[in-house]
């Protein structure tokens, strides 16, 4: 295992009788994303509150470059909570002003970076607003904003996406992949949007019941699932059957071949019985992925 | 960061907030004008004590009466305004007509129903005393004699303070009412305050930069100065508007009272803001609040009560001993200081034990507040409670 970065070591938690981790480990280097996914009540948020040391593990230990958090570190972790946490009365300037100098910054430091976030999420004209008259979408942005504006080490967020429009999506999935190549700082986040997380993740981790089910960079899971799996399509021949040995049609187009077949035997029968106008391996997304993965486990 | 520094950015924010939310400066404005206008009212029906009356005199020995009357009448604080009237018959009429409150000479005192006694009783005094120097000099003694024998008759007065004096009563049943009002007042902004970072999940992003206790102090630290600039503007403005219109003679200890009522503030909001700090700390939406501030605020209308009784009879067992108990002493120490009577040993008891108790509250409400403040859900329970002390 990496020391760079953040490391979950076998943690475990229950609530009473339920177990929501049960021997989780995880690892996110600097400078990458992962996407945390699962299932509803998989124990992500647990998994993250451990992170962020809002509640104690039973077992296992949370490691920072192979070093168990204290409380100085935990001081320079970025975290976004599910249940957005914002004083709603408060001005949305004041408020991350006051954040950043809890977190340590002077007073002129503070203000000038609750500015600077302000103006990079777009809300530089609604710095002397209160959180509450904000849409939810734009406290959104002021809650990123909040994790960001002490400059962290290291960011967790829990569903930074959840009810934001396309647009939204975009910018603030921008300032994230921004902030961590910048800074090389760890991000984790967790989402139930698969595509965004395939889009913007480096890595992904998918956890159900507590226990990590498959982690790794998006793009070799991808090919590790991907089978011997092919699309090919004839011009007006949708309900063509090649008649080969090791060939099941999945569905209309789409064939999947045994391991030690050739793919070019399909192609050139195929070829013999028409025009071929697509060939290609067919490689799952992430949704297809996951959906397998979980319900490999089910 | 120093443990200071963060409960003082906790406690600045507080107190900015409040600067800033119109309904505390409404509040305080309010509050402000209350008082100003109760002492308006005050010395406009008490007035400064003085009574007026208009007297007319019907010849040369109502103006005798008159004269003599006057230097009693000053030291009683009555005023004697007199006019020539030409019979008694003109001055029944003037009477009749509420014109004139009383009217002297061939001898007789002639007094309107319902005229002040004390005037009465002054000018009729006034009236036999020149009845007797007139009389003397018919019997031969010469005036300069008759003065003498006169003035040897004028028994001295000697003023012997009492150890209560009524006029303090007033003082201390605001003073009172005024503390009352204070803690209940700081003490719902604790709570509330503690429930809305919970409801609002905001304590989850500040306790990631402060310990849980750093943020306790510094929300009591900040409401509890607020309170006090509030209640300091409240009882200068009662002060400054009393001293100003000159009218009212303010009992002698009320100086007193006011720094002590500043004092006991502070004690008494560190006792009941950590209660109400900790009321707040174990529900997580403000629906559940009222359920948990009850008791405390039960504890508090008691204190109340039991304080406002014990004022009326400062030298009272029950005053003693509420001098002693944390939770009423802060409503009743300043209260007995305005109606005199507050010996200085309980007083220095009273700080002590507030001190201790205090201590130990501050050190309780750390203890539960760190361990209940993340927790989400159903109220915490009073066996769980309990077993965060025996746990430790």
């Amino acid at each position: 295992m990496e020391d760079s970065g953040i490391s979950v070591r076998s943690v475990s938690r229950r609530y009473g009788d339920k177990v929501a981790l049960d021997d989780l480990t995880l690892n996110v280097p600097r400078g990458e994303i992962c996407g945390f996914v699962g299932p509803n009540g998989a124990g992500k948020t647990t998994a993250m509150r451990i992170m962020v040391g809002l509640l104690a593990a039973d077992r296992g230990s949370v490691l920072w470059d192979g070093e168990p958090i204290g409380d100085t570190r935990r001081r320079r972790i970025g975290y976004m909570p599910e249940e957005r946490g914002l004083y709603p009365k408060m001005r949305i300037g004041d408020q991350l002003a006051y954040l950043g100098e809890l977190h340590g910054l002077s007073p002129s430091q503070a203000e000038q970076r609750a500015g600077e976030w302000l103006e990079r999420l777009g809300l530089a004209d609604r710095l002397e607003d209160n959180v509450e008259v904000l849409s939810l979408g734009n406290q959104q942005r002021v809650q990123l904003a909040a994790s960001l504006v002490f400059d962290p080490d290291l960011l967790i967020l829990d569903e930074p996406f959840s009810g934001l429009d396309p647009v939204g999506v975009d910018l603030l999935s921008d300032v994230i992949r921004e902030f961590c190549e910048e800074r090389d700082v760890p991000v984790i986040f967790s989402s139930h949007q698969l595509e965004l997380v395939e889009r913007i993740c480096d890595s992904v981790a998918i956890i159900k019941d507590g226990t990590l089910i498959a982690s790794g960079l998006v793009s070799d899971l991808e090919a590790e699932r991907a089978g011997n799996v092919w699309l090919l399509r004839l011009a007006d021949r949708d309900d063509w059957r090649p008649g080969l040995d090791g060939v099941t049609r999945l569905e209309p187009g789409t064939f999947e071949l045994e391991p030690d077949l050739d793919p070019q035997e399909l192609l050139r029968a195929g070829q013999a019985v028409g025009e071929v106008i697509e060939f290609r391996r067919r490689v799952p997304g992430l949704s297809e992925l996951f959906r397998e993965t979980i319900g490999e486990e089910r | 960061m120093k443990p200071r520094r963060a409960s003082w950015l906790a406690a600045r924010r507080e107190i900015r907030e409040r600067l800033r939310s119109r309904a505390f400066r409404i509040s305080t404005l309010v509050q402000v004008l209350a008082v100003i206008a109760v002492a308006v009212i005050a010395s406009l029906t008490g007035g400064d004590g003085t009574t007026e009356v208009k007297v007319g005199t019907i010849d040369q020995v109502g103006r005798q009466v008159v004269r003599v009357a006057d230097e009693t009448a000053t030291r009683a604080d009555v005023k004697i305004e007199s006019e020539p009237v030409s019979s008694p018959a003109e001055a029944r009429g003037r009477i009749g007509d509420e014109d004139l409150d009383f009217a002297v000479g061939e001898g007789t005192l002639l007094a309107a129903d319902g005229a002040p006694e004390a005037a009465e009783a002054i000018l009729s005094q006034a009236s036999s005393a020149v009845a007797l120097r007139h009389g003397m000099e018919r019997a031969g003694i010469s005036p300069a004699d008759s003065a003498e024998l006169l003035a040897s008759s004028d028994v001295p007065v000697e003023t012997v303070a009492g150890k209560s004096d009524d006029s303090g009563n007033g003082i201390a049943f605001i003073t009172t009412l005024l503390l009352y009002l204070a803690l209940i007042f700081c003490g719902y902004a604790v709570a509330g305050g503690v429930v809305e970072e919970k409801a609002t999940r905001v304590v989850e992003l500040i306790i990631n930069a402060i310990k849980p206790r750093q943020l306790l102090a510094g929300k009591v630290v900040g409401i509890g100065l607020m309170g006090l600039g509030q209640l300091v503007l409240i009882v200068g403005a009662g002060l400054g508007t009393s001293l100003l219109i000159g009218s009212i003679d303010l009992p002698s200890a009320t100086f007193q009272t006011a720094l002590l009522a500043l004092l006991y503030f502070g004690l008494g909001f560190a006792l009941y803001g950590c209660a109400f700090a900790v009321a707040g700390s174990i529900v997580s939406r403000q629906e559940d609040s009222s359920t948990t501030t009850a008791p405390v605020m039960m504890v508090l209308v008691a204190a109340y009560i039991v304080s406002i009784s014990a004022t009326n009879d400062p030298e009272s067992t029950l005053a003693t001993v509420c001098t002693l108990l944390p939770p009423t002493a802060p409503l009743i120490v300043p209260a007995r200081a305005a109606a005199g009577y507050l010996p200085p040993e309980q007083l220095i008891a009273s700080v002590l034990l507030m001190l201790a108790c205090c201590g130990l509250l501050i050190w309780v409400a750390g203890r539960v507040y760190e361990r209940t403040v993340l927790r989400m859900g159903a109220p915490v329970k009073l066996r769980e409670l309990i077993r965060i002390f025996r746990t430790g």
